[in-house]
């Protein structure tokens, strides 16, 4: 997986390495919908309140999801670390939610 | 008399179910060559867009400015029928994630244009934010800070 061979980090600079060139923007997205099963259960949920656990496991495979897009795309620009790493989430329709990944492809060395 | 209902029935629901497929087709297609022509003009080097504050350092001598593009698009409606029965199986909605790509990178690609005529070669600390206009658009707004590098 490119995630094991990369560096990724929410900082701009990473101690130890220095950055020797600046590629640009990588970014990834998904948009995911609810399961009309789990949305009856997640229903019966909201009576009582508290965590819904199967929309908790299906937006971190989502972002999971989008994060692997970002990385796939930093990586078809010769990039080995991505730094600055934002994700947004949305709702762009009615019952599904968009995950976005973005940060900046550079290409790093230790110092 | 049998024949003349026919022919009515299948004028009245054949012209606009033929007009239905026709603009779909057509929407698809324009997408298409937009996002080819969009991918190339990303592809071009002449202007660096990162997400960082500190990377690249500015030329002092040019003064900074903020930079803005935002772009609204929906889906036709026969992909938005399809993108809704989706809500009810769950999974990716696969014809919303192409329309959110087709959008930002839509956007990034303004973004950058705006950048290169107002003299900049890279737009610095890019923000992205999207949010949802009517029921079925989509509303990408990207803004960050046009330097001249040093």
């Amino acid at each position: 997986m490119a995630r094991d061979r990369m560096i990724v980090v929410t900082t701009e600079t990473v101690s130890g390495h220095r950055i020797v060139e600046v590629l640009g923007l990588a970014r990834g997205n998904t948009i995911r919908a609810r399961h009309l099963g789990r949305d009856i259960m997640a229903g019966l949920k909201s009576m009582v309140g508290g965590e819904i656990k199967s929309y908790t496991e299906l937006l971190t495979k989502a972002r999971e999801e989008a994060l692997a897009r970002m990385l796939e795309e930093a990586e078809d620009m010769g990039a080995n670390a991505v730094v600055n790493l934002r994700f947004t989430t949305s709702s762009v329709m009615q019952g599904a939610a968009e995950l976005f990944a973005y940060g900046t492809a550079v290409r790093m060395e230790p110092e | 008399m049998h024949e003349i209902v026919l022919i009515l029935a299948s004028v009245m629901f054949g012209i606009p179910f033929g007009i239905f497929v026709l603009v779909a087709v057509q929407g698809g297609l324009r997408d298409g060559r937009r996002r080819r022509f969009v991918a190339r003009e990303l592809a071009r080097s002449d202007v660096l867009l990162v997400n960082t504050k500190g990377l690249l350092t500015a030329d002092p001598s040019h003064p900074p400015q903020v930079l803005s593009a935002t772009v609204v698009r929906c889906l036709d409606d026969s992909r938005h029928a399809m993108a809704i029965f989706r809500t009810k199986l769950g999974g990716e909605v696969r014809t919303m994630t192409r329309l959110t790509l087709l959008a930002r990178d839509e956007v990034t690609m303004r973004l950058k244009e705006l950048a290169r005529a107002s003299g900049y070669d890279a737009v610095v600390n890019i923000r992205y934010e999207t949010s949802q206009v009517l029921a079925t658009s989509v509303e990408i707004f990207a803004y960050g800070t046009g330097i001249v590098r040093l």
